[in-house]
């Protein structure tokens, strides 16, 4: 067994993978990329939670109560998302007559996260300064609330984050494969497969809100 | 024989009830006390009997009077209802009993022309219709029983005369009405007189309007009582516009007229947006002007939307901007995104409701020119991404790019 270290992971993740094959399970790694996606996701979430608070008189001063709410909503979504992920591409290998436990392709897909953590911080430097310039008005319909946010969506610097998020996400999926491939012993075709059809249907989802 | 037996019988009879005493002797025009008997129920019909304490030397008494309605009003019909009690040990046969006319009022029907026996200890009841005329006052008709032997009684019985009629005042009313625009109306109903009124009821009257709720009906106002009724009028262009007081004073119904006038025009107290801080910013074509609007009237505006006017197309991210609910001098920013042909100053469409839901629009025009453009500074909604954010996201690309790449040659 050779050490590679974890920039090898973002450079050649077909040479990391392979070579945690020799070692045994660990989360450990994993599950701090995930935590620390997680981490600035539930700050950014805190953010646009506590525009809520501004928007609405009645909620007055119950900002920071919303944006904990939203950040450890967060929070709990991304480690979900991380076991969802892992659940999908196993049983999307299954087709492939995949080999392998769950717990190593766990181990593999918490290490696609380490691009999802950069892109996180890019995305919430992004929406910070989109947040600290906005002009939040204060609504109470419903109906105005819900145009308003749409027109949110449709800002210059929203759709860039947005588009920044996707494009750490095909470099996440770009390692996923690796990891799949390795981590179920599949061909890099079937790997390509496993991975490529969630992902791209959860791109083009994102894309479909964001244009909608 | 057979007709002597009858005189021997009708002797004994006269002696057994006369059992020494004599028949009433009052002289005409002796008026006696009204005695504060117990039960001078007036529902009591005709020839009920209530025991009463009776003794030696009285006779008959006056001893209640009760008018329906309590007060009347000019042109009212009453029920007069007279309770007379045998206070003496005999009884006394009253051929007629009369209730004559007095100042203001007349009576309307003579019942007891024949009456009969009103034993001892005994009362009886005699209810007479009155009709009230002007003016105001009190009014005492005679009430006079007749006995066969020339001796009677006459009773001045009071009744009251009152016209006034409720108080009506407006608590709430707006100093202009506009065409199409509902207003509150509130009007307060108080109840001066010295007597109850029954079914009371406010409805809207005239033409050309919409009201709701169409009547408000109060019911029983009792002495001193106070009401309110309220209404949200809508007038039309021209219309009259009044309410109609009902009202009941016993059985007699009573319609007043309340005038309401109607000056159309703006209210003094409506909401009155005002722009200012105008700042107009060109980027690729779209116009970006930001501003404030501040509520300098006297009403919350409700729903505030700024919107450009119709020579100019909207665009993302703010083709309207809503800034919500505006409270009396407060102010809240806005931004608009748009495309402009030509130059001069930029048409604006402000629309908001008032408290009642009615829908107001005004033009306005900002105080600056689509060519008085200014360079932008930093990010901020709607502002185009600036160049920095965009070098980043494309060495972003470029870098995240050339990893995969490279992860799939190796």
């Amino acid at each position: 067994m050779s050490d590679v270290s974890i920039l090898t992971l973002l450079t050649n993740p077909r040479v990391f993978f392979e070579s945690l094959e020799e070692r045994p399970v660990s989360l450990l790694m994993p599950a701090l990329f995930v935590i620390v996606t997680a981490l600035i996701s539930g700050v950014s979430a805190f953010q646009i939670s506590s525009i809520v608070s501004k928007m609405m008189p009645e909620l007055e001063g119950m900002g920071p109560l919303l944006g904990g709410i939203g950040a450890f909503s967060a929070l709990v979504m991304v480690l979900l998302m991380w076991v969802i992920y892992t659940t999908i591409f196993f049983v999307i290998s299954m087709v492939f007559k995949g080999q392998g436990d769950f717990g190593r392709l766990l181990s593999y897909v918490g290490y696609g996260f380490f691009p999802q953590a950069i892109g996180a911080l890019v995305s919430l430097a992004l929406s910070w300064s989109f947040i600290s310039n906005l002009r939040v008005p204060s609504i109470t319909d419903p109906q105005m609330i819900a145009e308003w946010t749409q027109s949110l969506m449709k800002d210059p610097s929203m759709q860039l984050s947005i588009a920044v998020g996707l494009l750490f996400l095909l470099w996440t999926a770009n390692i996923w494969i690796f990891g799949v491939r390795t981590g179920r012993k599949l061909s890099t075709r079937d790997a390509v497969i496993t991975v490529g059809i969630p992902t791209l249907l959860y791109i083009a989802y994102t894309i479909v809100t964001m244009v909608m | 024989m057979r007709s002597s037996a009858l005189l021997l019988l009708f002797v004994a009879a006269a002696l057994v009830t006369g059992a020494g005493a004599s028949l009433p002797t009052l002289p005409d025009g002796f008026t006696l006390p009204t005695t504060t008997l117990p039960s001078s129920d007036g529902a009591l019909p005709t020839s009920v009997v209530t025991p009463i304490a009776t003794s030696p030397g009285n006779q008959l008494q006056v001893v209640s009077t009760q008018l329906d309605p309590q007060v009347l009003m000019r042109g009212d019909r009453g029920t007069l209802v007279i309770d007379v009690a045998n206070t003496g040990t005999a009884p006394v046969r009253i051929s007629q009993a009369t209730l004559s006319a007095d100042g203001a009022v007349t009576v309307e029907d003579d019942p007891y022309r024949t009456v009969g026996v009103i034993g001892a200890g005994n009362r009886m009841s005699f209810t007479y219709s009155v009709r009230a005329g002007s003016p105001d006052g009190i009014a005492y008709p005679v009430f006079s029983l007749v006995v066969p032997d020339g001796r009677g009684l006459r009773v001045p019985v009071p009744v009251r005369i009152d016209s006034t009629g409720p108080s009506v005042s407006f608590i709430e009313r707006p100093d202009a009405f506009t065409s199409g625009r509902s207003d509150l109306v509130v009007l307060s109903v108080g109840n001066p007189r010295q007597s109850s009124l029954n079914g009371v009821m406010v409805s809207p009257r005239g033409t050309g309007y919409t009201a709701k709720p169409t009547s408000v009906f109060i019911g029983e106002l009792p002495q001193n009582g106070q009401a309110r009724a309220s209404f949200n009028l809508t007038p039309d262009e021209n219309a009259t516009l009044g309410f109609d007081l009902v009202y009941f004073n016993g059985l007699n119904r009573h319609v007043q007229p309340i005038d309401l006038s109607i000056e159309y025009g703006e209210s003094k107290q409506r909401a009155e947006l005002l722009l200012s801080n105008f700042v107009l910013e060109q980027r690729g074509g779209v116009y970006r002007l930001t501003g404030d609007i501040t509520n300098a009237g006297l009403r919350s505006a409700r729903s505030v939307v700024i919107a450009p006017g119709r020579e100019m197309e909207p665009a993302d991210p703010y083709p309207r901007y809503v800034i919500g609910s505006l409270e009396p001098d407060d102010f809240a920013s806005f931004e608009l995104n748009f495309r402009a042909a030509d130059g001069g100053p930029v048409p604006l469409v402000i629309s908001y409701k008032d408290d009642n839901g009615d829908s107001f629009e005004e033009n306005a025009r900002a105080s600056t020119s689509v060519n008085q453009t200014a360079q932008g500074g930093s990010a901020s909604p709607g502002e185009p991404v600036p160049i920095a954010w965009i070098v980043l996201g494309l060495v972003l690309a470029a870098g995240i790019g050339y990893l995969i790449v490279r992860s799939w040659r190796r």
